[in-house]
């Protein structure tokens, strides 16, 4: 096949050489490049963006004929403890998706390779990117990655289930009552379907109402926890009252069964996810049901998290040449508006994030691109975030299986996670 | 003192002997007996994400002994034991004497029984997490045909470990009770004949012939059992997950060996946990060893 192509590149650059005389073939020299070689394995969490990442490798054998991706698919679950121990033992894919929680960890690690020549050879510029999220990647002035997208929270709905309750499709200027009148009012009282899933999440969850609430989830100077500040709980309680209040499955049920399979099975009328669950909706039955909106306002403010994958590079990799190929390509133009066409994420480079709007024009995915630019908070994170993230799964879902009041959970939370920091 | 002279041949014996060894000795160096003393060293240190270590001392033990989720873990660990062992060998003893006897498609029943001991435990344990969703399970809308209102089984923290011993047996039984199976041909048939000429019923013969015979077997399956319920993992880590509200109530002592090294990157600490259960194990077995003059019955 490659041979084929290759002499049929040849044979089309001779006739339009005599057509044109020049031109035409340098074209085609430009374009594909035949030094650069090797098999490059890169491992990632969301299957729903295979679709995505296989068409860009399309793009990408066009230019690298003789450059091999090898995919490593994963889940989310096992994604971080796999990518550990293969680190460690010295086994890790060659590029690999980073997200903020973990970025530190690796970099000081001695795990990730520094771009910063590899941005200026290729002459990106990291002003197209989302500042924060470039910022993200920078973790003792050496750039680490460049964001491939960028993610913020909504609240999906399916209108089956408002139609049929005869409730009126949520607006972008709604408000957490608002929110919750409506889900009591979608709520059936055999167990069929609920208002809205209100399980323990944190960054689609409770960290957009810590935020909105005026709290806090880590000190700006990343030494104590925000967990024993009023703010902060009046953050995590208003998802309690739901709880309370019947209009969600209960803690227990979401921890068997996902909110997002619940929402997609049309259990849940509401689902507070990212927009990186756009490529799920896709995917499902329910597509022409679906539609999402902002985030509601609380007390009169909205937050959103944002946060955004990086492409990273292993530092001993054995093809540094083709990786850096690979990950310039997916920080570039093309890469960007697959991303954006598929509906796999929301592309981080300037100008593609419309495209990715216009994908699925019949749904509000505008929603994201405001709240990103209007009311986001970056992702809470420091050097051992893995480590007390645990600790708020284990000690908030005791609160949001209304075991222990949301200020104890809170207080113990706080205690273990300084511990931790004190640590770092 | 006589010293024996090793002839020529002998010596070649002895070569070959080694020679032959050499290749499971080896295996065993690189997987068991490396990995062992890794371990024990590792306990003395602090060994954070990416292998970095610093000498700790005794440290991890002092931490470990006052970590009251160890203790918690490890009080886990022995309460499957004691429901999960016992069970095993009663229900596998059970299953093994019926399928001893004469009765029709007796081969298809010991492969029926024994699928589960070939299958893979994380199929197992995926196709049982449906089962007991609270949800969507068959088993919750079985029983609510009967009007028993919904069982939280795997989330709600008094009933996953329950859950937990249950699949458990279920994928120990088959495994056990090929060996006892085996324990039981092996038992000379002249004794039930000469039993049932004396005029003992079936009962008689498998309380006063089969069971005392079969001791050593049982003694077998006993030690095999006991250890690897104490190192039970597959089951728990694939049901409940790390987030679960019911991890602190199901969580055995090797998941959290497993979470410290893996998920929280405290390899040093993990080390320890090993360590220590590496020596309770220990025990156990040489108390077991020393006990079994007392009821394991070696003369046929």
């Amino acid at each position: 096949m490659k041979g084929i192509r290759k002499w049929m590149a040849a044979g089309l650059a001779v006739v339009m050489a005599g057509v044109m005389l020049t031109g035409a073939s340098a074209v085609f020299a430009d374009e594909a490049n035949t030094d650069v070689s090797g098999e490059v394995r890169y491992a990632y969490w969301d299957n729903n963006q295979t679709p995505y990442i296989e068409k860009c490798i399309e793009e990408f054998n066009k230019v690298y004929p003789n450059v091999t991706i090898t995919l490593e698919p994963n889940t989310w679950d096992e994604y971080w403890t796999k990518l550990e121990a293969a680190a460690t033992g010295g086994s890790i894919a060659d590029v690999f998706w980073m997200n903020g929680p973990n970025i530190t960890k690796y970099a000081n690690g001695g795990i990730l390779m520094p771009i910063d020549d590899m941005i200026e050879e290729q002459g990106i510029d990291t002003a197209n990117y989302p500042a924060g999220l470039v910022a993200l990647y920078n973790i003792g002035g050496a750039q680490y990655a460049l964001p491939k997208d960028f993610d913020t929270i909504g609240v999906w709905y399916n209108k089956a289930i408002f139609d049929e309750a005869g409730v009126e499709y949520p607006t972008d200027d709604w408000t957490w009552e608002d929110m919750a009148e409506k889900a009591a009012a979608l709520t059936k009282d055999d167990g069929s379907v609920y208002g809205i899933g209100a399980g323990f999440d944190t960054q689609a969850g409770i960290y957009n109402t810590i935020f909105a609430a005026g709290g806090c989830v880590i000190s700006e100077d990343k030494k104590s926890s925000g967990y024993d500040l009023p703010e902060t709980m009046a953050g995590i309680q208003c998802w309690i009252d739901l709880q309370e209040a019947g209009v969600s499955p209960s803690e227990a049920s979401l921890e068997e069964t996902t909110s997002d399979t619940q929402f997609l099975s049309g259990r849940l009328a509401m689902y507070w996810g990212g927009s990186w669950f756009l490529g799920a909706v896709k995917t499902s039955d329910l597509m022409e049901n679906i539609d999402v909106v902002e985030l509601p306002s609380l007390n009169g403010k909205k937050a959103t998290v944002i946060h955004g994958l990086g492409n990273c590079i292993y530092v001993d990799t054995k093809v540094p040449d083709a990786a850096k190929a690979w990950v310039s390509f997916l920080a570039g133009e093309t890469a960007n508006l697959i991303s954006a066409e598929t509906g796999a994420a929301i592309p981080a480079l300037a100008g593609t994030a419309e495209a990715w709007v216009e994908s699925t024009p019949e749904m509000n995915l505008k929603s994201f691109i405001t709240s990103s630019e209007e009311y986001s908070y970056p992702y809470p994170a420091s050097a051992n975030t893995a480590e007390w993230n645990t600790y708020e799964a284990d000690c908030l879902k005791k609160a949001f299986s209304l075991d222990v009041s949301v200020e104890d959970a809170c207080t113990e939370l706080a205690g273990k996670m300084n511990e931790v920091l004190a640590a770092e | 003192m006589k010293r024996k002279r090793i002839s020529r041949r002998q010596r070649s014996h002895i070569l070959y002997g080694y020679l032959m060894i050499a290749p499971l000795t080896a295996g065993l160096g690189i997987f068991y007996f490396y990995p062992f003393f890794k371990v024990f060293y590792d306990s003395f240190h602090v060994v954070g994400a990416f292998n970095k270590r610093s000498w700790a001392g005794l440290s991890n033990y002092a931490a470990m002994f006052r970590d009251p989720v160890m203790w918690s873990t490890l009080w886990n660990t022995v309460r499957y034991v004691i429901v999960i062992v016992p069970a095993t060998l009663a229900l596998s003893i059970l299953v093994a004497a019926m399928l001893n006897t004469e009765i029709k498609g007796r081969s298809v029943f010991r492969v029926i029984y024994f699928i589960p001991a070939i299958t893979m435990s994380t199929a197992i344990s995926m196709i049982w997490r449906w089962i007991f969703n609270s949800d969507f399970g068959i088993l919750n809308y079985v029983l609510s045909k009967f009007g028993i209102p919904t069982v939280q089984w795997l989330s709600d923290p008094r009933t996953a470990w329950i859950t937990i011993s249950i699949v458990a047996v279920w994928m120990n039984v088959g495994y056990e009770m090929i060996i006892l199976l085996a324990g039981m041909q092996g038992i000379s048939r002249t004794y039930y004949e000469s039993a049932s000429l004396d005029g003992a019923g079936k009962l008689q013969q498998f309380r006063l012939i089969t069971l005392p015979l079969l001791t050593p077997t049982i003694f077998f399956v006993l030690i095999t059992t006991l250890i690897s319920t104490f190192q039970i993992f597959d089951v728990i880590y694939m049901m409940i997950n790390s987030k679960s509200l019911a991890k602190e109530a199901s969580q055995s002592i090797v998941l959290y060996f497993y979470r410290n090294a893996f998920e929280y990157s405290k390899k040093g600490y993990a080390s320890a946990i090993a360590i220590f259960l590496f020596l309770i194990i220990m025990i156990i077995t040489a108390f077991q060893m020393k006990m079994q003059n007392k009821w394991v019955n070696y003369d046929q």
